[in-house]
């Protein structure tokens, strides 16, 4: 029973210090949003540029030059970052989601090995936490 | 001061909880199955392992796992094996967490962990069981809304107002389309935001504490069966109401049948009450008598011997019956300046 609730108590401790505050049981904690932009860094003849990503999907070709299909909610189904360019409601707080989103972008980026055009993937977040406005970039590269 | 270790006390409330997580925890994990058919298996896609990526099972070990949880709850609720069985299918379930941050919600985790503690406790048991048992789960209960309370109260933005505000602005479209158009300025009122987090925090730390003495206990599980039916009804957060009612039964007085309740079954009203009032008895508070003879359709006695009849005798099954529960505070008022006994 010690054993129990000391690891309960060290998890609420956890869950204060982490984004998520995956075991801190903060109910209700945040009422913040966010928008969150996809774009892909490619590669251009002046250097590099962001392309939008329309509903999540895009074409890229592959090393034989075969045009290849990507879609960004076949791998992430998670329902906070997986909605694109629509805001919505930021659960378990905006930094939550952003940790989620960091990571879900490293995830896309590392699955699309195929993807000869794009260099990395790039988040533009519209954030609205607790009513007052901002706007974070996060960005993956492809390992 | 530790006399309480060596306390027994009537295990009937222990079955309960047996049986409430049993069926939830149940519940949970179809859905978790369902999440795999109609979105996908988290392994298969982006997911968040707080154990190494190894660890995370296969699509067939994960399914065999909801498998046995499902069995386990099966077992716990018909009382086979009951405790290692509820034990096992709450392990997986934290695994399953374990496994896929993404997945963490508070309400599941306080499930599972509820269902963890009940499954060491003797729920089994018939007669007496260890006091302290129960005194866990209730810790557990408590443990929630304290820390819920605290989150909010140490967050200036929740403090403040800002949090609620923006939750109550939300809902001004609503009231607007249904002709409220009076709650608009109360609603987009910081103030009134202001004020409605104190109070919120308030009585988080009042569920956390009250229910944990007899004189704020009735008022305290009054107000939690609000609260949770309020978030229902609001927000609708999964099995989270219900997983907290069930906890709420840890501080129901462990003894059966210290109540009576007599219903003047001359007429087919008194019948059915009378039938109706057996069923909705499930925590065992009342010997159920009939006659014919009483004047008022109901008689209730306490624990102390009173005679309730009347609106008095209505409270009194409000305080103990779980679904005439929210009745209890209104009745309570209501019979404030009445006298207490009945004139028949």
């Amino acid at each position: 029973m010690l054993t129990f609730f000391g690891l309960e108590l060290w998890g609420v401790a956890y869950g204060q210090r982490t984004p998520d505050h995956a075991f801190g049981f903060q109910m209700f904690n945040e009422s913040s949003r966010l928008t969150i932009h996809l774009k892909r860094e490619v590669k251009t003849k002046r250097g590099k540029a962001l392309v939008p990503v329309d509903n999540g999907r895009w074409q890229a070709p592959d090393e034989s030059g075969a045009q290849r299909q990507y879609r960004w909610q076949d791998r992430v189904t998670d329902v906070g970052v997986r909605t694109l360019d629509v805001s919505v409601h930021a659960a378990y707080g905006l930094d939550a989601q952003l940790f989620r989103l960091q990571a879900a972008l490293d995830d896309v980026a590392s699955h699309i090995p195929d993807d000869t055009r794009t260099l990395a993937l790039v988040a533009d977040v519209e954030t609205l936490r607790n009513g007052v406005a901002g706007s974070v970039r996060l960005r993956a590269a492809k390992p | 001061m530790l006399g309480f270790l060596g306390e027994e006390r009537e295990a009937y409330v222990l079955n309960l909880q047996r049986i409430a997580f049993a069926v939830l925890l149940f519940l949970l994990t179809l859905k978790m199955g369902q999440l795999v058919v109609q979105v996908a298996y988290f392994g298969d896609v982006f997911h968040m392992p707080l154990v190494p990526e190894s660890w995370v099972p296969s699509r067939s070990v994960y399914w065999l796992m909801l498998g046995l949880q499902a069995l386990g709850c099966g077992l716990a609720l018909f009382n086979v094996r009951a405790r290692p069985a509820l034990l096992v299918a709450a392990s997986l379930g934290l695994y399953g967490v374990l496994c896929n941050r993404l997945e963490y919600h508070n309400n599941r985790y306080e499930l599972l962990l509820l269902a963890f503690l009940v499954a060491l406790t003797p729920c089994d048991r018939q007669g007496k069981a260890p006091w302290w048992a129960v005194r866990l789960v209730g810790a557990q209960v408590s443990l929630v809304y304290l820390a819920s309370s605290l989150g909010k109260l140490f967050d200036a933005d929740w403090r403040g107002g800002a949090v609620l505000l923006r939750r109550f602005g939300n809902g001004i479209p609503f009231f607007d389309h249904h002709g409220l158009h009076a709650l608009t300025p109360i609603l987009g009122s910081p103030t009134f935001a202001h004020a409605a987090s104190l109070a919120a925090i308030a009585s988080e730390l009042f569920l956390a504490l009250g229910l944990w003495f007899g004189r704020t206990r009735a008022l305290a599980l009054w107000l939690g069966f609000m609260f949770h039916a309020g978030i229902e009804i609001a927000a609708h957060v999964e099995l989270f109401s219900y997983t907290m009612i069930a906890g709420y039964i840890a501080f129901v007085t462990p003894e059966l049948r210290e109540r009576a309740v007599s219903w003047n079954i001359a007429t087919l009203r008194g019948q059915r009450w009378a039938a109706f009032c057996r069923r909705l008895d499930l925590l065992a508070r009342f010997q159920h008598q009939t006659s014919t003879t009483q004047q008022p359709l109901v008689l209730v006695t306490d624990r102390s011997g009173t005679q309730h009849a009347g609106v008095p005798a209505w409270r009194e099954l409000a305080r103990a019956f779980p679904p005439l529960f929210p009745l209890w505070l209104p009745l309570t008022l209501f019979t404030l300046r009445r006298p207490r006994t009945p004139k028949a």
